[in-house]
C-alpha cells in the first residue's frame, strides 16, 4: 500500500507523522526507516518526534541519494563505498581512455583533436564524466541500453557518448579487481529486477512500514523504487500539498508556477504506482483558516555590511515586539559562506552601543578552514612566491596552529621581510638575491654573529635585529616552513602519476597543516577526502604521468565542490546556506544576496548534456531547483520574510533588480515594485533611522553619531576660530625653548595641533613588497645616501660601501646599480669635501639665552666654527630647513654671538648646494617680531596661516615686483594638490585637519606672516651653487 | 508615436520618430539618436515585437550595452513594457500609449501567451554589458575556447599586471 499524507504546512505533516509512525510489530527493536532530504530536515523531525512523544530514538534515517546503493548492498555487501563508476574515479578513466585512444576523440564532432593538449582533454573528460553521472541517476535505463547499442533519442550528440561509454565499460571490465563492481545505472536495474521477484531475499530486509518524510525532490528511478516496495509492503510518504491555500489570486498562480517541478513529480510518481498496480491511499489534513502569507520585507542596501546590519536590527525588532519569541526561531540563509560568514559573525558580535545577537558557528568552508589552507598552498607552489603571498598564506589559520606564529610573531615577521628585502622566489639558484631563503639566512646570521658594520658574509647581510632567544626562535620556525616550501617546490617540477600527485598532497597535509589528531579535526575530515581521492584515482591503470598545474586545478576545484555548510539548533541564530534548512520551518527567515540573475543560479551545462537538452520530470534542473527553494522557504516561514539584496550601487547609487523571483513575489502585492521595497542608505547612521518616536536602528552609537553630524552641521569649527592660542600659557613660565620656535615656524599647523590637541600622527605605512625596485626612489635614495655619507666621513672605502649596499639589496642590481650608487657616491662625496672645506676648524656649541619683549628664548646651537654657522643636509634643502637654519642665524646674532656668516650645505640632484647668509646683510633682526607672531593672544587660524613653502613664494613674488595677485598664483602651486604636485602643503596631515574646508592663500593673514617671515630673510640671502 | 522625441536624421538611415511597426525585424539596423530622444524606449518596443512577431523568448533576444547599471536599468524597463503590453492585450485597453494601441489593433496571435511566457522567463533574458556577454561566452565555450570554466572577469580597481 502506498499511502500519502499531504498538508500545506510541515507542522502538521510533522505532527501527524509522529502519531503515525511505530516501531515493526515482531520486532520492538528494528529501526523504522524514514527517507528524509538532508540532515537539518532529520534533525528537525527528531526534535517534532520528541515534542510529541517525549522521546526521539532508534531510527533509521535515509537520505535518497544513498537509498539505492543501501538496499543494494543488502544483497552484495562485498560492494565497497568507492566505486569505478563515481565521478572522480570516471573523470580521471575517461582521461586515461582517451589519452591512449585517438579514434574517441576524433568522433567527438566539436573537439579540436588538433589543438588537443592534456589540460584541455582532462576538462573534456570532466564535462563528461559529470553528465555520465548525472545520467546514471536520472537515466538509468538510457546508460543500459547503450550498452546493446541502443539509442535512446534523436540527438547527433548521443553517437558519439554512447560510444564513449560502451568503451568505458570495456574498460572496466578488462581490469582484474574491479570487474566485477557495477556502475550505478546497472545496479538500478538489477536492484529493479530483485525488487521485482516478491521471493527475492532481498525483501527478508525492507521493513514493512517504509516512511519518506518532505522530500524536496524526486528523481524518477527513486520513484521507481519505492513504487515496487509499495507494492508488497506500506510506504508512508508525506509531502507538502500544492500552495493553494491563499485567498489572492495572483498568488496562487505564482507559487502554483514555481511549485511545478514538484507537481510534475508527484504526477509521475501516481503514474508509476498506476502502471505498477500498487495501491493508493491518500490523506490530507486542511487547516481550517486559509494561510497567511508571512509578512513581507523586501531590503535593498549598498553592500553585504549593509545587508547584515539591516538583518540585525530586524531581527532585534521581530524579538522586541514578539517577546515569547526565541534566538532559534529565527534562521539567516545567505548564498555563500565565504562572503557573508564573517561579516555576520562581526556585525552581530557587536555589542557597542547596541545589543549583541549570538549566532551559531558556521561550520564548513571558509577562509580559515583547512581546505581553503591546502588549495591556497597548492595555488603558492606553482606561484613565483611573492612576498605578499607567503605572508597571506602564514595568516591562514592552521598554518598559524601548525608553526606556533601568533599575531604578533606575524607582524613582526612582516617587518623582518620587509628589512630583508625578501622580495620572490624561494631560493632557488635562479634570483636568491631576494629570495626567502636568503632572508632567512640573514636571519639566522644576524642572530649567531658579532653585530659589525657594513658586515657582508657570503653576499648577504646579517640581521643584526635579531637578539633575543624569542626573535632566534622565530626566525628557526620560519626557516623551517620556508625550507618545507622550497622541498615542495623542487617536486612540482617534475610530473607524477594522478596517484603519486594525492600521496604528495597527503604529505603537504601533514607537514602544513598537520597530522589528523584528535585536535585537528580539520586537517583529519581533509585527510579522509584525500584518502577517498586516492581511492578513486587508483581504479584506473593509469600509469601516464601528468603535470602539477592539471592535478592542481582537480584538487582546487574538489575542495571548492565541498562548501555546503550551515550552523546547528539551539545556539543562538542558526545560519546556513541557501540548501540545507530550505524547508525546515522558523518564525522569522532572512535570505541575504537575493541578487538578480546570481539567484535563481543558472547552471552552465555542455551543450551536448542530454538531460538538459531534452528535460523530463523528475530531473534536476538548477534553475528549477532553485525556485522551488525559494517556495520552500516561503512555505517554511511561520511569521516574518526577510529578503534582501545589492539594490543600489555603493559607488554611483544607480539602482540593482533583486532576483526575478522577488520581483515576482512584489508583482503580486503591489502596483509597482518600489512601494514593496525599503531603500536603505549607504550609512547605519544616517538620519533616516533616528527620526520620528520609534527609530529604526538599535545602535545607540549610530545614534549618537547621527546626531552629532547634525549638530557639526550647526557649529563648524568653532574652536579653531574662537580659541585663542598662546604657548606662554600653556608653559605658564616665560620662557621658549629654541626648538619651540622653530618647530612652529616649520609647520604651524602640525605644533599647534600637537602641543594644543596632543594630535600626532604616526603613520608608518610600510607593505611587503613583490618586486625589488628598479629604480630608486626618494626615500630609498636618501637612505643610500646617508649611508654613505656617514661611512665615508668615517674613512670606509666607497667600495666597501658597495659591496653592503648590494649584498643588502639597497641598489638595484646590475648596470643600474653600479649607475646609481656612482652617481650617488660621486655627489655624497661632493657634498663631504664642501662640508670638510668649511669646518676644518673645532665645531663648537653656544648654550643660546636671549630675553625679547621680557620673554627668555634658550637652548643650545650646534654647528658653529668659530665665526661661522654651518648647516648640512644629505639631501635637498626645503623652505622648511631654511626657516630652521635662518632662525638660528637670528638667535645667534641677537645673542651678542660674533657671527661673521652661515652656510646651509645640501645636495641638489649630483650637485652640491650652498645657502650663504652674511651677518652684514641682514639690516635689522627681524626676530622678535617672529616672536611676537609666535606668542601673541590671536585665534589660531590666523596664527597658522603660515606655510614653508607656500609663504615663500608668495613673498618671493611679491619681491621681485609681481602683483598680489600674481603672487598668490605662485603660492597656489605650492599650497594645492594637482596630479603633478603630490607634496603640497595642502596635503600635509596636520594642514589638511586644520585647514580642510578653508582657502587661507587668499586670506589676508596669509600675505601678512609671508612677507613678515620671508621678506628680510630673501634680502639676506645669497646663493651659490659649486 | 507622439511620446517619442524626435531622432535626429543623417544620412537618411532613419527620420523623425522611429516608426517601431515599420523597423524590420530582420537584417541589420542602425538607430542613430542623441541622448534622451528615447532610444531605449524604442529598443523595449522593438523587444516586444520580437517576442510576439517572431517567436521568441527572451534567452534568445540579445541586448547588449555599456554599463552594469545601465543593464540593470534596461532589464527594469524591458520587463515593465512587456507587464504593459500584456495588461493592454488582456484588458484591451492602451490609454494614451501610440504603441500599445497599434499592439492591440494588430491582434497577435497567441499574444497573451507568449507575453506571459516572456514575462516568467525573463530572468534569462540575454541583457548584457559587453565584457559580461563576452565572459558568459567563454564559460559556456570554454572547451572550444581552450580557457578555464572558471574564469574570472577581472574588476577595473583590480591588479591586472603581471610581471613578466
Amino acid at each position: 500500500m502506498f499511502n500519502t499524507y499531504q498538508s500545506h504546512s510541515l507542522q502538521t505533516l510533522a505532527y501527524h507523522f509522529s502519531g503515525i509512525i511505530k516501531p515493526e510489530v515482531e520486532d520492538p527493536l528494528s529501526k523504522p526507516w524514514i527517507i528524509v532530504q538532508n540532515n537539518e530536515i532529520k534533525e528537525w523531525l527528531s526534535l517534532k518526534i520528541a515534542e510529541e512523544q517525549g522521546i526521539a530514538g532508534n531510527y533509521r534515517f535515509i537520505f535518497p541519494s544513498e537509498f539505492l546503493w543501501m538496499l543494494y548492498r543488502f544483497q552484495k555487501d562485498e560492494i565497497p563505498r568507492v566505486l569505478p563508476a563515481d565521478l572522480n574515479s570516471m573523470h580521471w578513466a575517461l582521461f586515461e581512455l582517451l589519452s591512449t585512444d585517438q579514434s574517441l576523440l576524433n568522433q567527438i564532432p566539436f573537439y579540436d583533436s588538433g589543438s588537443d593538449t592534456p589540460k584541455k582533454r582532462f576538462q573534456l573528460c570532466g564535462q563528461l564524466a559529470d553528465i555520465f553521472d548525472q545520467y546514471q541517476v536520472y537515466r538509468p535505463e538510457m546508460m543500459e541500453s547503450w550498452l546493446n547499442r541502443k539509442f535512446i533519442t534523436k540527438d547527433p550528440n548521443e553517437r558519439w557518448q554512447l560510444s564513449i561509454w560502451n568503451e568505458l565499460n570495456k574498460k572496466w571490465h578488462s581490469i582484474k579487481n574491479i570487474e566485477h563492481l557495477p556502475s550505478r545505472s546497472q545496479a538500478y536495474s538489477e536492484l529493479v529486477q530483485w525488487l521485482d521477484d516478491p521471493n527475492n531475499e532481498l525483501w527478508s530486509n525492507v521493513p514493512e512500514n517504509v516512511y519518506v518524510f518532505g522530500l524536496s525532490h524526486l528523481s524518477k528511478p527513486f520513484m521507481e523504487i519505492i513504487s515496487r516496495i509499495g507494492k508488497k509492503h506500506d510506504i508512508h510518504f508525506f509531502s507538502l500539498a500544492k500552495a493553494d491555500d491563499h485567498s489572492n489570486e495572483n498568488l496562487i498562480h505564482l507559487l502554483g508556477d514555481w511549485g511545478r517541478p514538484i507537481q510534475e513529480q508527484l504526477q509521475l510518481l501516481y503514474e508509476i504506482l498506476e502502471k505498477n498496480d500498487v495501491p493508493t491511499e491518500t490523506f490530507s489534513w486542511e487547516t481550517d483558516q486559509e494561510s497567511s502569507f508571512p509578512a513581507l520585507k523586501v531590503h535593498s542596501c549598498h553592500n553585504i555590511r549593509r545587508e547584515v546590519q539591516v538583518l540585525k536590527d530586524e531581527i532585534l525588532r521581530y524579538l522586541d515586539n514578539n517577546s515569547d519569541r526565541r534566538l532559534s526561531d529565527v534562521l539567516v540563509m545567505i548564498p555563500d559562506v565565504e562572503t557573508y560568514s564573517g561579516m555576520l559573525e562581526t556585525v552581530f558580535a557587536n555589542d557597542e552601543g547596541e545589543p549583541a545577537v549570538p549566532v551559531s558557528k558556521l561550520s564548513g568552508r571558509n577562509y580559515h578552514s583547512a581546505e581553503h589552507t591546502l588549495s591556497e598552498l597548492l595555488e603558492l607552489l606553482s606561484s613565483p612566491f611573492k612576498a605578499s603571498a607567503v605572508i597571506q598564506m602564514l595568516h591562514q589559520e592552521p598554518i598559524k596552529n601548525k608553526f606556533s606564529f601568533s599575531d604578533a610573531d606575524l607582524e613582526l615577521l612582516e617587518d623582518w621581510v620587509l628589512e630583508n628585502r625578501i622580495y620572490q622566489g624561494v631560493g632557488s639558484d635562479f634570483n636568491t638575491r631576494y629570495s626567502w631563503q636568503k632572508g632567512v639566512n640573514q636571519l639566522l646570521s644576524g642572530f649567531s654573529m658579532e653585530p659589525d658594520i657594513l658586515n657582508v658574509y657570503q653576499e648577504m647581510v646579517p640581521y643584526d635585529r635579531i637578539s633575543s632567544s624569542d626573535d632566534a626562535m622565530l626566525s628557526a620556525r620560519l626557516a623551517h616552513f620556508v625550507h618545507l616550501l622550497g622541498s615542495a617546490a623542487e617536486e612540482i617540477a617534475n610530473q607524477k602519476t594522478p596517484v603519486e600527485w594525492i600521496v604528495f598532497t597527503r604529505r603537504l597535509i601533514d607537514d602544513f597543516i598537520g597530522d589528523g589528531s584528535a585536535q585537528n579535526t580539520q586537517a583529519g575530515a581533509l585527510l579522509r577526502m584525500i584518502d577517498k581521492l586516492k581511492e578513486q584515482a587508483s581504479f584506473t591503470t593509469f600509469s601516464k604521468k601528468v603535470s602539477f598545474t592539471l592535478m592542481k586545478d582537480w584538487l582546487v576545484g574538489q575542495f571548492s565542490s565541498y562548501d555546503s555548510s550551515s550552523g546547528r539548533f539551539g545556539q543562538g541564530i542558526t545560519v546556513s546556506s541557501y540548501i540545507p534548512y530550505r524547508s525546515v520551518p522558523f518564525g522569522f527567515i532572512a535570505m541575504l544576496g537575493m541578487n538578480e540573475s546570481v539567484f535563481p543560479r543558472k547552471a552552465i551545462r555542455p551543450e551536448f548534456d542530454l538531460i538538459y537538452a531534452a528535460p523530463r520530470p523528475g530531473d534536476r534542473i538548477l534553475k528549477e531547483d532553485d525556485t522551488y527553494l525559494f517556495l520552500e522557504t516561503i512555505q517554511a516561514t511561520r511569521e516574518h520574510l526577510h529578503i534582501s539584496y545589492r539594490g543600489q550601487d555603493q559607488h554611483s547609487d544607480s539602482i540593482r533588480l533583486p532576483s526575478i523571483l522577488v520581483q515576482q513575489l512584489l508583482d503580486v502585492f503591489f502596483e509597482s515594485q518600489n512601494e514593496g521595497i525599503i531603500r536603505h542608505s549607504l550609512h547605519p547612521f544616517n538620519k533616516q533611522y533616528f527620526d520620528g518616536d520609534s527609530p529604526n536602528s538599535y545602535s545607540d552609537i549610530n545614534r549618537q553619531l547621527s546626531e552629532r553630524m547634525q549638530e557639526g552641521k550647526q557649529e563648524k569649527q568653532s574652536f579653531f576660530i574662537d580659541q585663542k592660542f598662546s604657548p606662554i600659557e600653556v608653559n605658564s613660565k616665560e620662557q621658549i625653548h629654541l626648538s619651540d620656535l622653530i618647530s612652529f615656524f616649520v609647520n604651524p599647523s602640525k605644533y599647534l595641533l600637537q602641543s594644543q590637541l596632543s594630535l600626532s600622527y604616526y603613520n608608518e605605512f610600510k607593505e611587503v613588497s613583490d618586486r625589488e625596485s628598479f629604480k630608486l626612489n626618494s626615500l630609498e635614495r636618501h637612505k643610500l645616501d646617508s649611508l654613505l655619507f656617514e661611512m665615508l666621513q668615517k674613512g670606509e672605502s666607497a667600495d666597501t660601501v658597495k659591496r653592503y649596499a648590494s649584498a643588502a639589496a639597497m641598489i638595484p642590481e646590475a648596470l643600474e646599480g653600479e649607475k646609481v650608487f656612482k652617481r650617488e657616491k660621486e655627489s655624497v662625496s661632493g657634498l663631504l669635501e664642501n662640508l670638510k672645506s668649511y669646518t676644518k676648524a673645532d665645531e663648537h656649541t653656544e648654550e643660546i639665552s636671549v630675553e625679547i619683549d621680557g620673554i627668555q628664548l634658550y637652548g643650545p646651537i650646534h654647528g658653529l666654527y668659530d665665526d661661522l654657522l654651518v648647516s648640512y643636509r644629505v639631501g635637498r634643502r626645503r623652505a622648511g630647513h631654511e626657516v630652521e637654519h635662518w632662525l638660528k642665524h637670528l638667535l645667534l646674532l641677537q645673542s651678542g654671538y660674533t657671527l661673521n656668516r652661515s652656510l646651509y650645505i645640501s645636495k641638489d640632484g649630483s650637485d652640491t648646494d650652498i645657502l650663504e647668509i652674511r651677518s652684514s646683510e641682514i639690516l635689522s633682526n627681524p626676530l622678535s617680531g617672529y616672536v611676537r607672531l609666535f606668542t601673541s593672544n590671536n585665534p589660531v587660524l590666523h596664527k597658522s596661516a603660515f606655510f614653508p613653502k607656500s609663504s615663500k613664494a608668495f613673498a618671493e613674488a611679491i619681491l621681485e615686483g609681481k602683483d598680489e595677485e600674481e603672487a598668490v598664483k605662485k603660492a597656489r602651486t605650492k599650497w594645492e594638490v594637482t596630479p603633478h604636485v603630490s607634496f603640497a602643503e595642502e596635503a600635509d596631515y596636520y594642514n589638511a585637519l586644520l585647514w580642510r574646508g578653508y582657502n587661507p592663500i587668499e586670506s589676508k593673514v596669509f600675505k601678512e606672516n609671508a612677507l613678515q617671515f620671508w621678506e628680510p630673510f630673501l634680502k639676506a640671502q645669497r646663493e651659490e651653487g659649486s | 508615436m507622439g511620446a517619442i522625441p524626435e531622432s535626429t536624421t543623417r544620412g537618411g538611415v532613419m527620420s523623425k520618430s522611429l516608426p517601431v511597426f515599420k523597423a524590420p525585424l530582420n537584417g541589420i539596423s542602425l538607430v542613430e539618436a542623441s541622448a534622451g530622444t528615447g532610444k531605449t524606449y524604442n529598443i523595449t518596443s522593438l523587444y516586444v515585437r520580437a517576442v510576439l512577431e517572431k517567436g521568441l523568448e527572451p534567452s534568445q533576444i540579445l541586448v547588449m550595452t555599456f554599463t552594469e547599471a545601465a543593464t540593470a536599468e534596461l532589464k527594469f524597463r524591458l520587463r515593465s513594457r512587456l507587464k504593459e503590453s500584456l495588461q493592454a492585450i488582456k484588458d484591451d485597453e492602451a490609454g494614451n500609449d501610440v504603441f500599445l494601441q497599434k499592439l492591440i489593433s494588430r491582434d497577435y496571435e497567441d499574444a497573451e501567451a507568449k507575453l506571459k511566457s516572456a514575462i516568467d522567463r525573463f530572468d534569462e533574458a540575454a541583457v548584457f554589458t559587453i565584457h559580461g556577454f563576452c565572459s558568459r561566452l567563454l564559460t559556456e565555450y570554454s572547451l572550444q575556447f581552450g580557457v578555464s570554466p572558471t574564469l574570472n572577469c577581472l574588476q577595473i580597481n583590480q591588479n591586472c599586471f603581471r610581471i613578466v
